[in-house]
């Protein structure tokens, strides 16, 4: 399919073709290039949302195979009133709040220390692209062992310097703080990176005025770059939001969504109803109400991201 | 506050934090190379003797490494199914102006938006029906899929760095646009295809959600072996770490050398870090 649709778009436009058939072909060869891509993309996209919407409506339930039919919004009504989707709900928004707002602050600050130039920050950049890129599954692994509550890095840390030792994700209160560290300290230098970009990007003019009026460095920050830098913080806290709603190879890894399902976010529901309990239907109606939930977060930042080529 | 301090008060602040945001990969190294009776008990002392003999394991592992030739070659032919998709696709999104082409780019862009899952179960049902579950081709078909829009955007944001001119100059000398493409756009935009490149193996490498549900029965890739480690009862520590770290060196390797390219791909082109 690939390579069919490439070499048809070539034919026409390789030299030698009449001026007009060439410009007329021009279109033709675009659609060409194109085409892959919106072939591969729709059946990313549509079929599976078509498929869910066939599914969600039909008692699919692999552990009752002779019980198949049509059921209404049956699944949709038994997801929304059972005892796990609120707690779920609930466990996501918490996670994604408290982990973007960490990252934000904190990866600002961070940027600010390398915005003027330091001699080592290259250094400092350099090791900041780590976290964010290395395979999740296995820091996720490493964050298992540091949570140990016996004998695990960050107790024996505490123990040494006679701290009092926590149970981190064994017990119910911290194990979402506990991902929450995970997430953050996997994703900050990211954000860093893009408000570094941001930063050393904005008009000097601005801040040389902000001076001359004996403006201090915190004050500049403040009514100066943070105005300037919204667009960007929008882009970061879009991107962010939806990557971590989408979050599931760290809770996966750590707590599985437990103890008990302190820690069962949206996406470790849909994966135990589907793989686990086996309830396909229930799970297609569960994917139905989060994909409802990404395409009205996610409409602004496709927005923005899209729209400023259009300015230029 | 003189500039000096405030160098110096940076410089502590940065060390601090760059100290904090090191140590977890320092302690998974640490376990790793420490006698596994240390790792027993979850933490070596700091300066434990070091020892290789958990690599050695890891090594010997056949199953293991055989999950690491697995993801090789799933990354490998992913990627280049991805460039062969997106690279046509971008040049022409970059260059020319056309109707649709917003709505196009913001349909693109919300199709890495889905989590795993809500798309996870239609394709479970499907490729079972067509009995290539459990195979390579699927995960390859899959994370050729996942990484379109994001190598689409980050292309895009190359190729409309390349001056105007130098396009319109090859179309006037007659060359069809696929042409112009191959001979005058990919040439200037080396960099950035490898580094799209780098970007796209690398979520290859580290992906789970679909690799451990599509597949992970006869076809394992790296993070699937990894987690059947921890699945029995006694789990070695030191040679779990060793996997660990194994399977994150050659991305570390990658992510240093893709550096540049890697804050504009992660933001879709929006941050021309």
């Amino acid at each position: 399919m690939v390579g069919a649709s490439s070499s048809a778009a070539r034919g026409p436009g390789e030299p030698g073709g009449t001026a007009s058939g060439r410009r007329k072909s021009g279109a033709g060869a675009r659609r060409g290039m194109l085409a892959p891509m919106v072939v591969v993309l729709a059946a990313l996209t549509i079929y599976p949302f078509l498929a869910n919407l066939w599914y969600s409506i039909r008692a699919v339930d692999l552990t009752q195979p002779f019980k198949q039919g049509f059921v209404g919004l049956r699944n949709f009504t038994s997801v929304v009133t059972g005892s796990g989707f609120l707690h779920s709900l609930t466990v996501t928004i918490v996670f994604v709040v408290v982990a973007l707002a960490l990252q934000l602050v904190i990866g600002f600050l961070v940027a600010l220390a390398l915005w003027r130039p330091l001699r080592g920050s290259r250094i400092f950049t350099t090791l900041l692209i780590l976290p964010f890129g290395l395979t999740p599954v296995a820091l996720a692994l490493a964050w298992r062992l540091l949570f140990n509550p016996s004998g695990g890095g960050i107790n024996v840390l505490l123990a040494h310097f006679g701290l009092p030792t926590l149970d981190w994700t064994a017990s119910d209160a911290l194990a979402l703080p506990s991902l929450i560290i995970v997430d953050t300290w996997q994703w900050t230098p990211f954000v860093v990176l893009i408000l570094l970009a941001g930063l050393m990007a904005l008009p000097k003019e601005a801040f040389e005025a902000a001076a001359v009026e004996g403006a201090g460095f915190w004050r500049s920050v403040f009514y100066v770059a943070l105005p300037l830098l919204r667009p960007l913080i929008l882009v970061v806290v879009l991107f962010r939001g939806i990557d971590l709603f989408r979050t599931f190879d760290t809770f996966w890894v750590i707590t599985a969504g437990g103890p008990g399902n302190a820690t069962e976010t949206l996406n470790v529901l849909l994966y135990r109803t589907a793989f686990q309990n086996l309830n396909f239907g229930r799970a297609a109606a569960l994917a139905l109400i989060m994909l409802v939930i990404v395409l009205v977060v996610s409409q602004p930042i496709t927005k923005r991201i899209v729209s400023p080529r259009e300015r230029r | 506050m003189s500039p000096a301090t405030g160098r110096l008060l940076r410089t502590v602040f940065l060390t601090l934090f760059c100290i904090v945001w090191v140590a977890p990969l320092f302690y998974t190294l640490r376990v790793a190379l420490a006698d596994p009776i240390y790792a027993q008990s979850g933490t070596p002392p700091l300066l434990a003797a070091i020892t290789f003999e958990n690599f050695a394991g890891v090594f010997a592992n056949a199953e293991f490494m055989g999950a690491l030739l697995n993801s090789l070659i799933i990354g490998v032919a992913s990627t280049i199914l991805v460039l062969i998709i997106a690279v046509p696709a971008a040049f022409v999104c970059a260059t020319f102006e056309f109707r649709g082409r917003a709505n196009l780019e913001a349909w693109i862009l919300s199709t890495r938006m889905l989590p795993a899952f809500v798309v996870v179960l239609p394709y479970f049902i499907l490729f079972r029906s067509v009995q290539l579950l459990d195979t390579m081709l699927v995960l390859i078909i899959m994370h050729t899929v996942i990484s379109l829009a994001l190598a689409f955007f980050m292309l895009r944001s190359f190729f409309a760095d390349i001056p105007k001119e130098t396009l319109e100059a090859a179309n006037l000398e007659g060359a069809g646009h696929l042409t112009t493409l191959l001979r005058v756009a990919l040439p200037q935009v080396r960099g950035g295809l490898i580094a799209t490149a780098i970007l796209v193996f690398i979520f290859s490498w580290n992906e789970l959600a679909f690799s451990f549900t599509l597949a992970g029965g006869a076809v394992k890739t790296g993070p699937v072996a990894i987690l059947g480690f921890i699945a029995f009862q006694n789990v070695q520590v030191a040679g779990l770490m060793a996997a660990a770290n194994l399977l994150i060196a050659p991305i570390a390797i990658l992510l240093i050398v893709a550096q540049k390219g890697l804050i504009r791909g992660l933001s879709f082109g929006a941050v021309r870090a």
